[in-house]
């Protein structure tokens, strides 16, 4: 970063939190982090874990990275007898693959609208940062621990690497503290710039193509399916990271927001009556019902609103997320005479179509 | 030879070929950075094999057992069979709204994949964890859009 710009930020970002002079050395290292991704080349190997439950999932991550070519990432699960996966990112898509059967998918990649540095600043707004020096790898380390100011969200900490900016070890806590995810890397050796040029992709790899999605402006939305979509009433905090992205079927717009930290994917979908998603259970607000699914740290609501159903997917608690659907208004769940009728219609306008 | 980071994992997993095997070994026996990794690497899964297996849940024998005897129950005299059943309808047409369960359906499994998807592009995010949860949901079954 340049002297000035990171001079005029951490003005900017001082004025936002307070005290600023105590902060800003772990300011610098969160925007040096943030880009880290943009700037540094490195391999690695990584360990995961996260928890469903009681039940963990592990997987080592051989990791190369190159910010001029992109990350590839081979996966070794160590728990749940899955195959093995490699994951590459490139600036305009993303393939997932079996590397022994070479099938898998392809899709494009997003591209977030707002810069590395916005979200530290939401982040700075929405999270109290505290930071001490740490050792990992025999290299200098910061560690920063990021604690909602809001309740429901997960708590963060970090061990980032003085000298690249790289996060060399992650834990997300949830609110209640019953699930976790972590990550570390057992090596990491900082690479030039440019390292992974020679490397080709497979040529044999059966990969699918995922329908990719465009982005369009809220006006282009209602256009696409003839009426304006219902406002969602999210938490304070969450900004939006990307356009509204609909899917070339034309069957649902997806919009992703974020507090800095976390990621909350809003997506609407025009339909007559709720379909709960498998696996979900029914919770019965005062407006009627709202279906949940969790899956780790992330959780998942699915309601209907004014003809249209809506699911939300954050790393935030429950609570938090049937607060969303209260606020933002709930259609009650039909009658018996209401599914009765429902089913008339529709008998009647197969007999009249035979 | 220069460091083998990338070779040192398959090395520990006994999965590279003969000749680079032979050429990460004599690398180790001069190189105590190399070594270090290795034996971390050793640790690590020494470690996860020796990890002890979660707990059973302490609900789940008496879960099994109610689910058992739930298939061994005898069936209700046909008399009685008709009272539940009548009582049942009557219930239903009483309560003003009902909840209307449709099939379940799998987009939330496309969903849950959308959000990790999206979250590899959130700067702070540990892209490794998000590639992970992305690419390990299984593949949604068709539903009706």
């Amino acid at each position: 970063m340049r002297p000035l710009a990171a001079a005029v930020l951490l003005v900017f970002l001082g004025l936002v939190v307070r005290p600023a002079a105590a902060q800003a050395p772990s300011l610098e290292l969160l925007l040096r982090a943030a880009v880290a991704q943009e700037r540094v080349a490195y391999s690695a190997e990584q360990l995961l874990a996260t928890w469903e439950g009681q039940q963990p999932h592990l997987a080592l991550a051989h990791v190369q990275h190159d910010p001029a070519v992109g990350t590839r990432l081979v996966y070794r699960p160590l728990s749940g007898g899955q195959d093995r996966r490699v994951v590459w990112h490139t600036a305009d898509r993303t393939l997932e693959y079996d590397p022994h059967t070479r099938r898998g998918r392809v899709y494009p990649a997003y591209r977030p609208q707002v810069s590395a540095r916005q979200q530290v600043a939401w982040l700075t707004r929405n999270y109290s940062v505290s930071s001490a020096p740490s050792r990992l790898l025999g290299r200098q380390t910061q560690r920063l621990r990021m604690v909602p100011r809001q309740p429901g969200r997960p708590t963060v900490t970090v061990h980032v690497d003085v000298h690249t900016g790289v996060i060399l070890r992650s834990e997300r806590t949830s609110a209640g503290g019953a699930a976790r995810e972590f990550s570390a890397f057992l090596s990491f050796t900082p690479r030039p710039v440019g390292w992974m040029r020679s490397q080709k992709l497979p040529a044999d790899l059966q990969l699918r193509s995922e329908p990719p999605s465009r982005t369009a402006t809220l006006q282009q939305v209602t256009s696409a399916f003839g009426r304006r979509l219902p406002e969602v009433q999210l938490p304070d905090g969450f900004s939006p990271v990307t356009a509204f992205l609909l899917e070339d079927r034309g069957t649902t717009v997806r919009r992703a927001y974020s507090d800095g930290l976390t990621t909350l994917v809003v997506s609407w979908r025009p339909q007559a009556s709720a379909s709960p998603p498998a696996g979900s259970r029914v919770v019965y607000r005062p407006g009627g019902p709202v279906w949940v699914r969790s899956s780790g740290l992330r959780h998942l609501v699915h309601w209907q609103h004014a003809g249209w159903a809506i699911t939300l997917v954050a790393e935030l608690s429950p609570d938090v997320l049937l607060g969303v659907a209260d606020r933002t208004g709930i259609q009650p769940a039909p009658s018996t005479l209401d599914v009765l009728l429902e089913w008339l219609r529709s008998r009647l306008a197969v007999e009249s179509d035979a | 030879m220069r460091h083998p980071q990338d070779l040192l994992s398959g090395y520990v997993d006994g999965t590279l070929s003969a000749h680079e095997a032979a050429e990460v070994a004599a690398h180790l026996a001069e190189c105590p950075s190399c070594r270090e990794t290795v034996s971390d690497l050793r640790a690590v899964r020494r470690l996860l094999a020796a990890a002890k297996p979660p707990d059973p849940d302490p609900e789940l024998l008496p879960r099994l057992l109610r689910a058992d005897l739930g298939a061994r129950r005898p069936r209700l005299q046909l008399g009685r069979w008709f009272a539940v059943a009548a009582a049942t309808a009557l219930l239903t047409v009483a309560s003003a709204r009902v909840s209307h369960l449709p099939p379940g359906s799998s987009r939330a499994v496309q969903e849950l994949r959308e959000h990790a998807r999206l979250a590899t592009r959130t700067p702070l995010n540990d892209l490794g964890l998000a590639s992970f949860l992305s690419a390990f949901l299984p593949d949604p079954v068709e539903d009706n859009p």
